[in-house]
């Protein structure tokens, strides 16, 4: 392989596992800066000087109103695909949507679009910083202390529901607490609750909460620093939180010796996010493979239409979404979205057929995909780490028209597979 | 199917597709050649292999196939979240009262179950009580794994696998599945009408899912030649994974559609003011009577994890529930299936037997329901409050057992699926 090649493959594939694809164009200029530059500017657009996208959401269009909020919703879910569409800053974007899929909280409870965005903005504040940090101000996040009934949650009538999904999804993993950690967590962090109107916000009600200090995780807890404190000191943390982020981008088959460099990393570091996803990056760049990546829906799409300029209306957008079975904003169980073959179910692989002929359609005539001179082009305008394979090969050159071509490349496993 | 013979089959599809030439495949005669013979090869294997069980079987009302336990039909409905059991087959004992003083459904409430002065059900329950008189309706209480948990996810994964406390890697339906070959697979041998359906996913089973009926079409714009250019079968590893999907998918809309436009005669059309678990368990129904070859139905209701606000919610979710099932078993009924189609229930888990205010939190055994003209109606196992685990209703029955009568109905063997021989439970005719 030549330099030019390899260099080709590394920052595709980092592009599209740590960002949301290349833009059109946008090839030549990262090769150009070189892989190494490509990973410091996913990870640390601060120090690289990476332009900020602005906040896409106008809090004055999301306000409370039950009656409106559905269409609340879709506009919030609207600024936030257009943000991962034009951000100059797709690492960042892609850990806002990794921590979403990751501390769940969905609209489909949460009848207010204002507290599912502040919690997205929880994500991009916290998101690269302390691991105690970020997880204090999920824990009493209004969406979150919605979605997982903490905000009900009383001395008197204690409500276990986040104080279980904070061990098992969020931070241990099962098999590394017990259920009496589960009563106990619950009581300690009783007492937060919080409104979802016009300016959301926690509140701490002493009256409501249970200040008994409790046997927790091998220490003590009553409240919710104390739950905090011992969460983050658990042993179990940083290998927990580093393998699902090295499952989402270097495979799903990631070694363990990897994913215990990355969990060393992120540990010594004070369980840092920006130490985490550079730990992570650096193994990917290093050629650590644990398999291709199905690309959800959400990342696939917005990959498509960064690669082809492609327009889509939102009410389009989200139907297409809809008919793939991944909407932001609303994630179908506190688990997250399921990821590898999941998206390969025969409804979204029908939907993303359909996507894919829609984006075809919707690919502005002057854009590189459409002007690709041959196959081998076109997976180039793609953002794609090299040419297609035989069989799609076959396909493409078999296609009399170019946006039959563009659909079958984007309908094509190569495209799907990151 | 060789890969090849794979790829003659589905170019065959879409060629007819394109030529508007599949029209239907209800019945014994579908139109297109490999897919009869799939459908023709399935069936009368496996009603060979259990003729001598089929001794009751009441023939003569699908004539369109031949009795016997190789064309019946199961419709699993998932209540995601952990429904809870308690409120919904309600112990007419004291101690309920006790420990639930705010949730609790007071006794001049419920509606009676025919056949028990033990239990009552939940108010919104009422459309099953009729079902029950006619003895449609099986009541399990208190099922549940020898060594429960109090995970979703961890609940789920032994419901589905049926191998409790070891990892997910094929669902006790899929296995099954697996179990009868995959080559010559009727496309909907396998549906999930809810998305992913993890019991029903073997080693080389997948089923089809089809989320929204209405939307599972390919649309290429009047370039019909795309979609069968696309789903080539080849290459390795999860590409070939994906190119199956693919070819899936082309099969599985074709016969999925000529269903669908079948089900368009019926009487017991889809109406507009269902629910949308009303709507996929009628189309459940549709495709559970409609097509020969069909063995597994996979449909679920989420939102039974009631921490909060539990009475307004779990009251619209058996209201969906109740409402459903009567739609379902109307429509199998009207189809003439109604011997060998059976809808039964399962969920991760029961709920905490004391409230916690007004809603529950997790817990363990929960009751089921089995529905459908093979069922023997009444009430099985019981909900002892006496006997509590760690403040959870405690397992009387074992998941396995439920599973294991169900099994040996569709014409499985139970001990190959689950590992050894569970006393079934004697829910159902042979």
């Amino acid at each position: 392989m030549d330099r030019d090649t390899g260099d080709r493959a590394l920052v595709t594939r980092l592009h599209r596992r740590l960002g949301f694809g290349l833009a059109a164009g946008q090839l030549d200029a990262a090769l150009a800066r070189g892989v190494s530059a490509e990973v410091d500017r996913l990870t640390d657009p601060d120090r690289t000087g990476v332009p900020a996208a602005p906040d896409p959401w106008r809090d004055g269009e999301l306000g409370f109103e039950r009656s409106e909020n559905a269409a609340r919703v879709n506009t919030a879910i609207a600024g936030w695909l257009d943000r991962m569409l034009t951000t100059p800053r797709p690492g960042e974007e892609r850990l806002m949507w990794f921590w979403h899929g990751h501390f769940v909280s969905s609209a489909g409870k949460v009848r207010a679009a204002i507290a599912m965005v502040n919690q997205i903005r929880v994500f991009q504040r916290l998101g690269t910083g302390a691991f105690d940090r970020l997880l204090r101000a999920v824990t009493v996040d209004p969406a979150m202390l919605d979605y997982l009934d903490g905000r009900t949650s009383t001395a008197k009538a204690t409500n276990e529901n986040y104080s279980r999904e904070l061990l098992e999804l969020f931070t241990l993993g099962r098999g590394n607490y017990t259920e009496a950690d589960v009563a106990n967590g619950a009581k300690a962090l009783t007492g937060w609750t919080a409104t979802l109107a016009d300016g959301n916000a926690a509140s701490f009600v002493k009256a409501r909460h249970d200040p008994t200090v409790r046997a927790y995780l091998g220490g003590t807890a009553g409240d919710v620093d104390g739950v905090v404190a011992r969460v983050v000191a658990h042993p179990a943390l940083p290998r927990f939180v580093a393998g699902e982020w090295c499952r989402a981008v270097l495979g799903p088959g990631v070694e363990p010796a990897a994913v215990e460099r990355v969990a060393e990393a992120y540990r010594v570091s004070g369980l840092e996010g920006r130490t985490l996803i550079r730990a992570v990056a650096a193994e990917l760049a290093a050629g650590t493979d644990g398999g291709p990546i199905v690309l959800e829906p959400v990342r696939w799409l917005v990959a498509a239409q960064r690669a082809t300029g492609a327009a889509l209306a939102p009410a389009v957008r989200l139907g297409l979404l809809r008919s793939m079975g991944q909407i932001p904003l609303r994630p179908p169980n506190v688990s997250g979205w399921p990821d590898g073959a999941a998206w390969l179910d025969t409804a979204v692989v029908v939907g993303r057929f359909n996507a894919a002929v829609a984006l075809a359609g919707a690919t502005p005539r002057t854009s590189a995909a459409l002007q690709a001179a041959d196959a081998d082009a076109l997976a180039r305008a793609l953002g794609l780490p090299g040419s297609f394979g035989e069989l799609t090969h076959r396909q493409l050159e078999r296609s009399a028209g170019a946006a039959d071509r563009l659909a079958l490349a984007l309908a094509s496993p190569e495209f799907l597979l990151a | 199917m060789s890969s090849v013979s794979r790829r003659r089959f589905l170019a065959g599809t879409a060629a007819a597709a394109a030529a508007g030439m599949l029209s239907s495949c209800r019945g014994d005669a579908p139109s297109v050649g490999p897919t009869s013979a799939a459908v023709t090869s399935a069936s009368s294997s496996t009603t060979v292999a259990t003729a001598t069980t089929t001794t009751t079987a009441v023939p003569g009302t699908t004539a369109a196939t031949p009795a016997g336990s190789g064309d019946r039909v199961l419709v699993v409905v998932n209540l995601y979240g952990g429904n809870d059991g308690l409120n919904t087959v309600v112990p007419l004992d004291g101690r309920y009262h006790d420990l639930r003083p705010v949730i609790g459904i007071a006794d001049d409430m419920l509606v009676p179950l025919p056949g028990t002065t033990r239990y009552g059900l939940h108010p919104a329950l009422a459309p099953l009580s009729a079902l029950a008189a006619g003895g449609q309706l099986a009541v399990v209480h208190a099922l549940g794994f020898p060594s429960p948990n109090r995970s979703h996810f961890a609940a789920q994964d032994d419901w589905a696998s049926s191998r409790p406390g070891q990892a997910l890697t094929a669902g006790w339906l899929g296995r099954w599945l697996d179990g009868l070959g995959s080559d010559d697979a009727h496309p909907l041998r396998a549906v999930g009408l809810s998305g992913n359906a993890p019991m029903v996913v073997g080693t080389s089973t997948r089923p089809t899912v089809v989320t929204n009926p209405a939307a599972f079409s390919f649309r290429s714009n009047g370039r019909r030649d795309l979609v069968s250019r696309w789903a080539v079968t080849g290459g390795t590893g999860l590409e070939a994974a994906v190119r199956a999907a693919n070819a899936l998918a082309v099969s599985s809309v074709e016969t999925f559609a000529s269903l669908q436009a079948a089900g368009d005669h019926d009487t017991n059309g889809d109406d507009p003011d269902d629910g949308e678990f009303t709507a996929a368990l009628t189309t459940a129904a549709r495709v559970a009577s409609g097509a020969p070859g069909v063995r597994v139905v996979h449909v679920a209701l989420g939102g039974f994890d009631t921490h909060s606000a539990q009475p307004v919610t779990h009251e619209r979710l058996l209201r969906d529930l109740a409402t459903g099932i009567v739609r379902f078993q109307q429509a199998v009924t009207a189809a003439g299936a109604a011997d060998r189609v059976v809808l039964m229930t399962v969920s991760e888990f029961g709920r905490r037997v004391a409230d916690n205010g007004y809603g529950t939190d997790h817990g363990k055994a929960n009751v089921q329901f089995l529905v459908g003209g093979p069922v023997r109606g009444g009430v099985y196992g019981e909900a002892d409050l006496g006997r509590l685990d760690d403040g959870d209703l405690r397992a009387t029955t074992d998941v396995r057992a439920y599973y294991a009568g169900v099994l040996d109905w569709l014409g499985a063997d139970p001990v190959t699926v689950l590992g050894r021989n569970w006393e079934g439970l004697g829910l159902l005719r042979p």
